[in-house]
């Protein structure tokens, strides 16, 4: 298990720095500088803002400063928000997405696998096709669309809601909704699909012949083997949903990481947008390890401490 | 128990008076939405209309911009020298919010810095006037007694200029980089200072008490203030509403009390809303650099006159939008009036448009070319900024040259930071310029001559280039501004740019709220010295 672990961190490492690697070279591609706003700077001030920030030394010897600095955990100043450290900026902002992204999994959750075994086991049923609409609906819907819906609903109209900003747990309410819904529908049709999967499978006609009672075959056979899709899919859905959405964030005016992930890219802030992949990197190949180790626990088949 | 009910009624009939008359007093607090965070609070760095805007109220520079007036500030009062290079400003008593007194020297101390090397400002520029401002800044000197800036004693700044500037005072009355610093703060927090309420001090009429970045920031009425018998409001509170559906939500709801800036699109809904326009000038640039197509001024005047400027004002600006036929932004005043009508100027291209004119000068440009007809030009390529209202002007004004003259103008859409890079490179034929038309008349115009690194156009005029050189350094305003007034004529006859509008902007605003300001200094809301109305 040791050994195991010990590998996978190296792996782990090895691919945050690929990915810190190709992400600064990338960000240099793109045309264009962090300087060059709809406010027109000169072109000597350009090249005084330029040469302030180190950008225009070679890009080697840039790439080997900030290599460095990373390795020490510092991530360096936003060129945009100047005064605030891109590490301070994740700071305050992560904590918020990621307490509405836990929300909105908490709903989530529960609610989508009930409803996909429901679903499952009552295949061809009123239930079934109710729970189809829901999850077909749920995945359809861009979010941007179902969070106005909500607001429109449940603030301008009926006014028993706060419209946006995330202070009191009313104003959470809304856009944990709004999340869920599309979380829960996925989790629905996986469920759902996986459940009529296992059903079908040898062991589980075994466990029935066996004469076993229909609560135990569901719960110990059919539900444990239908998770481990579940399992799969939680690694990059937990990491991107705790990271923040853009769209919701936005509507909702949630100071979370989204709107810095595109604003930081579009206005070129380089050392925001390496800083946010780096972190966010770091946290997706931490949440698919967790994974990993959790597949052992629901599946014996894939025990790890051989 | 009747003595119970007795007492009841006494002590109703006591409180009932004092609660009606507590709840009869509105509390002033008033509550905007912005679309973005506060950048930085820094006043060396500061360079956008939110930090602009909340700093206006978090600090106070010598002399203010308030309701279009120049105001005296925390200088009491300032002298001229004969030859108008030396200005001289007396401090009045004022404080720190934290009650220390604000003294010559922590102006002297912001000036400085601003210009340092190692401050990184991007707003150095702001000082060029001030004598060897420029050789501090780009590193020639390093010797800080040897620039304008200098505090003779607690009360006394003398900011010594490298030649009368007529507009000296305006500049800094409007400017956002002329408020003093605390040294302290800035040593005990270093970069960090002024990134949230604790690494920063202002002297201004709010204090601020709470800053929730990307959220919200709260202000307070400064005690220490001066001016604070003025001030009215006990709080303002700015939340952060980056998505324009929820703010105007938020004032349906009466969440909020004003927006500062809404589309045209919510202007439908809200018929109450209100406008402003100038500071900003939007003009086309045609790319002439030798070997391509727009070296032809025919060419450029034909597109010029083809645009029907009125149309597009109308369907796609939004409102308090004014559409212009120069390079000098009509809201500028000096002496009391606007310096357009005092000294008139023309492309003369009517508001809609003039296409016969167009024709002709396309058919002259096409005989100069060798060409028969509108579709043998080579492409045309308009580069043009990622943004909704960026890409419908683009197109508006490619529906025109085609429909009207049959020429075809492709449009590239690039992101802001891409098309800023191909406009400074020269890789494109026409592009939308929009920039800040200053004090000074001539600021736009400052750019056009021959190897200016911001002559977008490429275009070069001698002629202008020696009256922009003659006219910048001249002590007589009159005949300054009528050297203004031949440049400009030049370039407008020559057509390297065509002036379309200064672009304007609505706002919400609720009627309670009482003596708020559009400002010139911040380009937006002031509101200092607003309060609500009962």
């Amino acid at each position: 298990m040791v050994g195991y672990i010990f590998r996978r961190l190296l792996i782990s490492l090895l691919t945050l720095w690929l990915l810190a690697t190709i992400t600064f070279f990338l960000l240099r591609l793109l045309p264009g500088n962090p300087f060059q706003t709809d406010q027109i700077l000169t072109f000597e001030m350009q090249e005084r803002m330029m040469n302030y920030y180190g950008l225009n030394r070679p890009i080697i010897e840039q790439y080997f400063t900030y290599m460095g600095n990373l390795l020490q955990g510092n991530m360096g100043y936003s060129l945009k928000y100047t005064n605030r450290t891109v590490n301070s900026i994740i700071s305050k902002a992560f904590p918020v997405s990621a307490d509405l992204g836990l929300r909105s999994l908490a709903l989530a959750l529960p609610i989508g696998l009930f409803l996909g075994i429901a679903s499952a086991r009552k295949r061809g049923k009123t239930v079934d096709y109710l729970c189809v609409i829901i999850s077909v609906i749920g995945v359809s819907i861009p979010s941007f669309i179902l969070g106005s819906f909500l607001q429109y609903i449940f603030a301008l109209k009926l006014k028993i809601l706060p419209m946006a900003q995330w202070t009191t747990e009313m104003h959470k309410v809304l856009p944990t909704v709004a999340i869920a819904l599309g979380l829960l529908a996925t989790l629905t049709r996986i469920m759902r699909a996986s459940m009529l999967e296992v059903t079908t499978q040898d062991y589980v006609k075994t466990a029935k012949s066996k004469g076993l009672s229909e609560g135990k075959i569901v719960w110990s056979h059919e539900i444990r083997n239908a998770l481990i899709p579940i399992l799969t899919m939680m690694g990059p859905m937990v990491a991107s949903v705790l990271m923040g959405t853009f769209v919701i964030e936005k509507i909702f005016a949630i100071p979370g990481l989204g709107l810095h992930f595109v604003n930081s890219i579009t206005g070129l802030d380089y050392t925001m947008t390496m800083g946010l992949t780096v972190f966010f990197g770091a946290f997706l190949v931490t949440a698919n390890f967790l994974v990993d180790i959790a597949y052992g626990i629901v599946d014996p088949r894939i025990r790890i401490a051989k | 128990m009747k003595k119970w009910i007795v007492s009841i009624v006494l002590i109703a009939l006591i409180t009932i008076p004092v609660s009606c008359l507590a709840a009869s007093v509105t509390p002033q607090v008033f509550t905007f939405a912005g679309h973005n965070d506060v950048m930085t609070l820094d006043v060396s760095q500061m360079n956008d209309e939110m930090s602009a805007l909340i700093m206006y109220a978090l600090n106070e520079s010598l002399i203010r911009n308030s309701y279009n007036e120049i105001i005296p500030g925390l200088a009491e009062s300032y002298d001229v020298s004969e030859d108008g290079t030396v200005y001289t400003f007396h401090l009045r008593d004022a404080k720190w919010s934290d009650g220390v007194p604000v003294t010559a020297k922590d102006f002297e101390y912001s000036f400085l810095r601003t210009m340092n090397p190692n401050t990184g400002s991007s707003q150095v520029s702001e000082f060029d006037s001030i004598l060897n401002a420029q050789a501090y800044y780009n590193g020639e000197i390093t010797d800080t007694s040897l620039v304008g800036v200098k505090a003779l004693d607690d009360k006394t700044l003398v900011l010594t200029l490298t030649y009368n500037d007529p507009f000296f005072i305006t500049e800094m009355a409007e400017g956002i980089n002329f408020y003093p610093i605390r040294e302290e703060y800035v040593e005990k927090y270093g970069m960090s200072y002024a990134s949230s309420p604790e690494t920063f001090i202002g002297c201004g009429p709010f204090v601020l008490k709470e800053w929730v970045q990307g959220a919200r920031i709260t202000l307070e009425k400064n005690p220490e203030y001066w001016n604070a018998d003025k001030v009215k409001l006990d709080k303002v509170v700015e939340l952060i509403i980056p998505d324009e559906n929820t703010r105007v939500g938020m004032y349906d709801l009466g969440e909020i009390d004003a927006i500062y800036s809404i589309s045209k699109v919510q202007t439908i809904m809200h018929p109450e809303f209100g406008s402003r326009s100038g500071g900003t000038l939007q003009y086309l640039a045609f790319n002439c650099s030798e070997g391509l197509v727009m070296e032809n001024m025919n060419l450029r005047k034909s597109l010029s006159y083809a645009i029907d400027r009125e149309a597009i004002v109308a369907a796609i600006s939004s409102p308090g939008t004014i559409s212009v036929d120069r390079m000098i932004d009509p809201s500028i005043i000096i002496d009391g009036k606007s310096v357009t009508e005092s000294y008139p100027n023309s492309t003369g291209v009517p508001p809609s448009g003039d296409i016969e004119k167009a024709k002709e000068f396309l058919n002259k440009a096409l005989s100069e070319l060798g060409l028969s007809k509108a579709s043998d030009l080579p492409s045309i390529n308009y580069v043009c900024m990622d943004s909704p209202v960026h890409k419908q002007y683009a197109e508006a004004l490619q529906a025109g040259w085609k429909d009207g003259l049959g020429v075809d103008v492709g449009i590239s859409i690039l992101p802001v930071p891409q098309a800023i890079g191909a406009l400074l490179s020269g890789q494109f034929d026409i592009f939308l310029v929009g920039q800040s038309s200053g004090v000074d008349p001539a600021t736009i115009m400052n750019n056009f001559t021959i190897g200016n690194g911001n002559n977008y156009a490429r275009w070069n005029s001698e002629e202008y280039s020696d009256l922009i050189a003659a006219q910048s350094e001249n002590p007589d305003l009159a005949e300054r501004l009528l050297q203004i007034q031949q440049a400009e004529a030049i370039i407008l006859d020559e057509a390297p740019v065509a002036p379309l509008w200064t672009p304007g902007t609505a706002y919400l605003c609720r009627e309670y709220v009482k003596n708020l300001h559009y400002g010139r200094q911040t380009g937006s809301i002031e509101f200092i010295f607003a309060y609500i109305e009962n």
